[in-house]
């Protein structure tokens, strides 16, 4: 990470994104835009069945291999195509890294927007794990939350993650270590 | 007495503006403005997946396939034309 600089004797323990599935579920809408096209030589020959004596041929109109169509709809799937591509790069760069010292929050907000920020293990208040609704249960990924101790109250909420309760437990344990505590989960 | 009227020499003269206005001018400018906004794009998404993401195994392959589907949409777009 360029933009990421680890202090002396801090050590990446777990390097975090949201469940792939997620991802899935975001693109699909860009899935169902993509084939909307295969849908134009059936409208054609719908309009042309409905108004056989007009002087426009409909059919060959919205139908593929019509060079004006083709470059209509090539121009409507490369839209199509960068607004998927950038959902995977908003999924690929959102981050979540556990040092031995801190959890770092990294959030891709829009392409001209980057966001970090830290949560020192020293001071957490509260690790909370939510694993709420179908496919979360099914699929097994939660959201794991961690709030700071202190007047300013900071919240990170890890939203989607695989196995929200292991991570957890490392959460715990890393604080644990910190304070040297014998009351950490065991691994 | 001249008559009133106004002269024609003093108009400016759009036939040869209009007269160069085609299906293909049209096509060339749309064309342009569609690559440069996808050249933007994809740099952008370049440097961010470069810089951020280099780290992961994924960021290549990922930009790489943004270029071959563009590739492709590119010349599913234009291939008519030719």
């Amino acid at each position: 990470m360029v933009d990421l600089q680890l202090q002396s004797g801090e050590k990446i323990l777990m390097s975090l994104r949201k469940h792939p599935l997620i991802l899935v579920g975001q693109l699909i809408p860009y899935i169902i835009l993509d084939y909307l096209p295969y849908l134009l030589p059936k409208i054609g020959i719908f309009l042309q069945s409905i108004n056989p004596t007009a002087q426009f041929d409909y059919a060959a109109l919205f139908s593929f291999g019509n060079p004006w169509t083709d470059f209509i709809i090539g121009v409507y799937w490369l839209f199509v195509w960068m607004g998927a591509f950038g959902v995977f790069i908003d999924y690929f760069l959102d981050q979540w890294i556990v040092t031995n010292e801190r959890i770092i929050n990294i959030n891709q907000k829009s392409f001209w927007r980057r966001d970090i920020s830290s949560l020192f293990l020293s001071r957490i208040q509260n690790v909370e794990t939510k694993i709420e609704g179908f496919f979360y249960t099914i699929f097994g990924f939660g959201t794991v939350s961690v709030e700071s101790a202190g007047a300013e109250l900071h919240k990170v909420e890890m939203h989607g993650l695989s196995h929200p309760n292991s991570v957890r437990d490392l959460i715990l344990r890393e604080i644990a270590k910190f304070h040297g505590s014998v009351t950490a989960p065991k691994p | 007495m001249q008559p009133l009227g106004i002269s024609t020499s003093s108009l400016p003269n759009f036939s040869a503006f209009t007269g160069a206005i085609s299906a293909q001018n049209v096509l060339a400018v749309l064309f342009t403005l569609i690559f440069i906004w996808w050249l933007i794009f994809t740099l952008v998404s370049a440097y961010h997946l470069l810089r951020y993401g280099r780290e992961s195994w994924l960021a290549v392959p990922a930009l790489a396939l943004h270029l071959a589907a563009s590739g492709w949409i590119f010349v599913f777009a234009t291939g008519g034309f030719h």
